[in-house]
């Protein structure tokens, strides 16, 4: 585990231009220095240089971020500010009672019943709706390398908002079982980590890292799919080795439809037969993947959908608007996939990838800002006049809802672009 | 004693403004006891931090810090980098931040009237929605704020033809030292009414008074706009080519230059196909109607080839507009990759000496062997030495200063002055005898005392 010191050069290499705060969403609302970057730098500078000691009022600070990564992208020095962030939180937390007790409560021990409880729940709830699925595979697929060809292979990461209430994952399921030749690998994964990583429990992140990067090696995919940006981003930092391009998964071959034609609403989801690469794939969707030594690419689910021939049918014309989560590495599959769409009429809002001021424990911590923060956000989505706002993090979705409660504005209708799309009839294209 | 006059002092701050407003933990004084000037090490701390709205509270802080004797240093996004608003004696910082409201912003006079802690980028993008334009533009001017650039007498790449701040600023709402509200000046386009007290305020650094209201002139936004990249093999050469230039009676808005080793260092971190054998780079943009564009380009392009310019570049689009301007202005960052700390000057002399001052500079720091990466703006005839180094590492740091002020005693032989639009702050007052003769200091110094007889408005700062 690193040690505050060991980011002595990054630290040092902060000129103090100030330029962060001109896209820290918390500078915006506080205008106070400590909030942003470069007077979090000037602290831990003066940590390292002896000045001062790592003590609560320096942690007031390192909460107050919503580790939204705006000032790393935009750092003239370069400056991998939330991994900083999160050392520093660890060596906080680590010596504070406040710090221990969280740590009690993330414990696999509290935490992990917690989830597990959840997890019952939504499985019995399962059994009572009865959801059209493709094929799962629970465990370990062990097909042959030929068989494997011929199949793509979703090793597919919830998140722990699946785990409770799997209305994404329901969708996602519900739109899949068009498609021939997917298959869903379903496995008992832990929280991506996330949670743990902000509030400086390494030990607990460490713990999630390792268990989960087990289990990912321990079975054979094509993808890690995920449908939370937050889970994404997180699971992509577990490999520290370096990025490499990978294009999106190719176009499958529709079952139980012909192309042109309107899906039946429901489908037996059980013969899974022959994949077909179809010539044409989106190559202009190629992203950067992680790949560690066991070399895993990830897709989002959004992502996924776009590369695939299936039409999206809303019986009554729409207006939509999106948000873009922090923790979304690009959209770039956002107009191709709602160009998929009839009858929606997409609307970008104002700032439409500024913060949603949730980020988790930040909204606990630091309620006014995040409302303040929230609120913004929901002003610009309600000024689009949109019947449906999209994103692709749950805890968007709850920064969204948050904001227009702030603003005492009626909420349009607030989910995971995901869902959207299975509110529509699917045809073939 | 002094425990006991510190405890009243926050008391009292925090009755007048509210707790939520007032900082006192060390850690964050600490925070703003610094700027973007990077001073290597924090010694002393503000006793306060704290956050206004109004010129009311404005007028409370200056009070109280008059009853306690303390300084008021303002701050409005803490970037710039002479150490302006760094802590000598102690302290309140006095924080803008909050207060950024645009108050109007009218079509007809052709102003602004906005509080100081209006964002200068702010202000430029909601003036171009009228169809009317802020010209100053410091670089960041993505945060850096109205109050900062008045009291720093800020400029920018359009500088050469459009002036800097003190062109624009018409009228000043000021708290003085006693806690008296002052105006500078009018709401209106001229003035020849008593002293000009206005470009008494800009510069000064906030040592004379604390800006809470300016009014702005605004001019018509130029309706086209375009710009050119070139390369020579002489610095003297782009010199001359921009004499060339304004000769031919073209009044381009910019006129940028790069030296070899800031093209080589921004082609090595942000590839851009720059041409790294060449000495110097230059950057013109020229705007006007739409029609006059073409006319322009054409005549410079001559221009330039008859002055031996190579790889003349020009945009067709806001895409290539951004694409050549990215490449001047990652000079800074590109820079910072080379060393942890990267510093930046600002000397300015009159456009015939530019050369000999690039030479000049180019040779103090080999021979204290530093590397320097010069950009500048050839129109103004000023220059922005940028020297990566390790603070660190104290040898390097001590040649860093060395070579600092021969470049000072270079500036001020070639007829120039140590800075354009950066300020002196605390970081270049041992400097400014070399440049401003001792009578003037001497009037400066009377009217210092004159509107701050207790020395409590940014003390020590400038002389
Ligand atoms: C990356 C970078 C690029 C830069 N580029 C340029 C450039 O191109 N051109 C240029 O000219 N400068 C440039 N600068 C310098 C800097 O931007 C300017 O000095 C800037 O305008 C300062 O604004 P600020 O709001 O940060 O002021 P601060 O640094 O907060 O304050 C500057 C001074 O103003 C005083 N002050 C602030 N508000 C008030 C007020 N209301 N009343 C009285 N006094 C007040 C402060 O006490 C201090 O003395 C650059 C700086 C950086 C870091
Ligand atoms: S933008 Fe980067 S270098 Fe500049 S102050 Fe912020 S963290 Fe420091
Ligand atoms: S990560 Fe986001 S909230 Fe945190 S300091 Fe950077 S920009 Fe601000």
């Amino acid at each position: 585990m690193k040690k505050l010191e060991d980011f002595a050069d990054d630290i040092n290499k902060c000129s103090k231009c100030g330029l962060c705060q001109s896209v820290c969403p918390v500078y915006k609302i506080t205008g106070n220095d400590c909030a942003v970057s470069r007077g979090k730098f000037v602290m831990l500078d003066g940590v390292l240089k002896g000045d001062l000691k790592l003590n609560k009022n320096i942690e007031k600070y390192l909460d107050m971020c919503l580790k939204c990564g705006k000032c790393k992208n935009f750092c003239p020095s370069n400056i991998d500010v939330c991994e900083i962030f999160n050392t520093a939180k660890y060596e906080c937390a680590k010596n504070t009672f406040h710090g221990k007790f969280e740590k009690f409560l993330e414990s696999k021990w509290v935490f992990g019943s917690f989830m597990k409880v959840g997890k019952k729940v939504n499985d019995i709830c399962k059994t009572l709706t009865r959801i059209s699925a493709p094929q799962v595979s629970g465990r370990n697929s062990t097909l042959s390398l030929r068989e494997r060809e011929k199949k793509i292979s979703l090793l597919y990461f919830k998140g722990c908002v699946n785990n409770f209430y799997p209305k994404t994952e329901r969708a996602f399921k519900k739109i899949c079982a068009h498609l021939n030749n997917v298959e869903i690998i379903e496995l008992n994964f832990d929280c991506c980590g996330l949670p743990f990583l902000s509030s400086g429990n390494m030990e607990r992140f460490e713990e999630v890292k390792k268990y989960n990067l087990e289990l990912i090696e321990s079975c054979d995919f094509d993808y890690i799919l995920t449908d939370c940006a937050s889970c994404e981003s997180t699971l992509k930092g577990y490999p520290s080795s370096g990025y490499k391009k990978s294009p999106l998964p190719p176009c499958l071959e529709l079952f139980g439809a012909s192309e042109n034609s309107t899906f039946p609403d429901t489908l037996r989801a059980d013969a899974l037969p022959k994949i077909r690469f179809t010539k044409g794939v989106n190559t202009s969707l190629v992203r950067e993947v992680s790949r560690s030594d066991g070399g895993f690419s990830f897709v989002n689910a959004a992502e996924f959908l776009t590369g695939q021939n299936i039409k999206f049918k809303f019986k009554k014309p729409v207006k939509v608007t999106f948000h873009k989560p922090c923790h979304l590495e690009n959209d770039d599959f956002l107009k191709p996939l709602l160009e998929k769409c009839e009858n929606v009429e997409y609307i970008e809002m104002k700032d439409y990838d500024d913060c949603c001021g949730f980020a988790g424990e930040f909204a606990i911590k630091n309620p006014k800002i995040s409302s303040a923060i929230s609120k913004q956000k929901a002003l610009n989505a309600y000024e689009t006049g949109a019947d449906y706002i999209l994103t692709t993090c749950p805890a968007c979705v709850m920064g969204l809802h948050q904001g227009f409660i702030a603003a005492g504005k009626k909420s349009p209708e607030i989910m995971n672009i995901i869902e959207f799309l299975a509110l529509a009839e699917f045809a073939g294209k | 004693m002094l425990m006991n006059k510190n405890k009243k002092l926050i008391k009292d701050l925090q009755t007048a403004l509210t707790s939520g407003n007032v900082l006192t933990t060390t850690e964050e004084r600490y925070a703003y006891a610094q700027d973007a000037s990077n001073i290597k090490r924090i010694e002393h701390l503000p006793d306060a931090v704290v956050f206004v709205q109004t010129k009311e509270q404005v007028q409370e802080v200056v009070k109280l810090a008059a009853k306690y004797k303390v300084p008021v240093i303002c701050r409005g996004a803490g970037t710039n980098v002479v150490g302006a608003c760094t802590v000598e004696h102690g302290g309140i910082i006095l924080n803008f931040s909050k207060m950024n409201r645009i108050l109007e912003l009218s079509r007809e006079n052709m102003t602004a009237r906005v509080q100081p802690g209006v964002i200068v980028g702010h202000l430029q993008q909601a003036t171009e929605k009228l169809g009317l334009f802020y010209p100053p533009d410091p670089s960041n001017l993505a945060v850096s704020t109205i109050g900062g650039s008045i009291a720093q007498s800020s400029g920018g790449a359009k500088t050469f033809k459009y002036g800097s701040t003190k062109d624009y600023v018409l009228d000043l709402e000021v708290v003085t030292a006693k806690g008296e509200i002052l105006r500078t000046g009018s709401n209106t386009i001229k003035n020849a009414t008593g002293y000009n007290l206005s470009t008494l305020f800009v510069g000064s650094e906030g040592t004379l008074g604390i800006v809470t209201e300016a009014t702005l002139k605004l001019i018509p936004k130029p309706e086209a706009r375009m710009v050119l990249m070139t390369y020579f093999d002489r610095i003297e050469d782009s010199i001359h080519a921009v004499n060339s230039i304004i000769e031919q009676n073209i009044y381009p808005a910019t006129l940028d230059f790069m030296d070899n080793n800031a093209i080589k260092t921004v082609e090595k971190f942000y590839p851009a196909g720059l041409l790294c054998d060449k000495e110097a780079a230059l950057v013109i943009e020229i705007d006007g109607f739409q029609n006059t564009i073409e006319q322009q380009r054409k005549t410079i392009v001559s221009i330039l080839e008859h002055c031996g310019a190579v790889q003349i570049q020009y945009s067709s689009n806001e895409e290539d507009y951004n694409r050549i301007w990215t490449a001047r202005r990652s000079s800074m960052g590109a820079c910072a990759k080379l060393k942890p700390n990267v510093t930046t000057d600002d000397v300015i002399v009159p456009r015939k000496n530019l050369a000999a001052l690039v030479k000049g500079i180019r040779e103090i720091c080999e021979k204290y062997d530093l590397t320097v990466c010069m950009v500048g703006h050839v129109g103004d005839g000023s220059v922005h030495p940028q020297i990566p180094i390790d603070y660190r590492d104290e040898d390097e740091y001590r040649r860093f200063k060395l070579a600092k002020s021969e470049i000072y005693d270079l500036t001020a032989k070639l007829d120039g002055i140590i800075s354009g639009e950066h300020g002196i702050g605390s970081l270049k007052r041992n400097y400014i005898h070399k440049v401003i003769n001792s009578t003037a200091l001497d009037y400066m110094r009377l009217i210092k005392k004159t509107f701050d007889p207790d020395n409590i408005l940014n003390p020590y700062k400038i002389f």
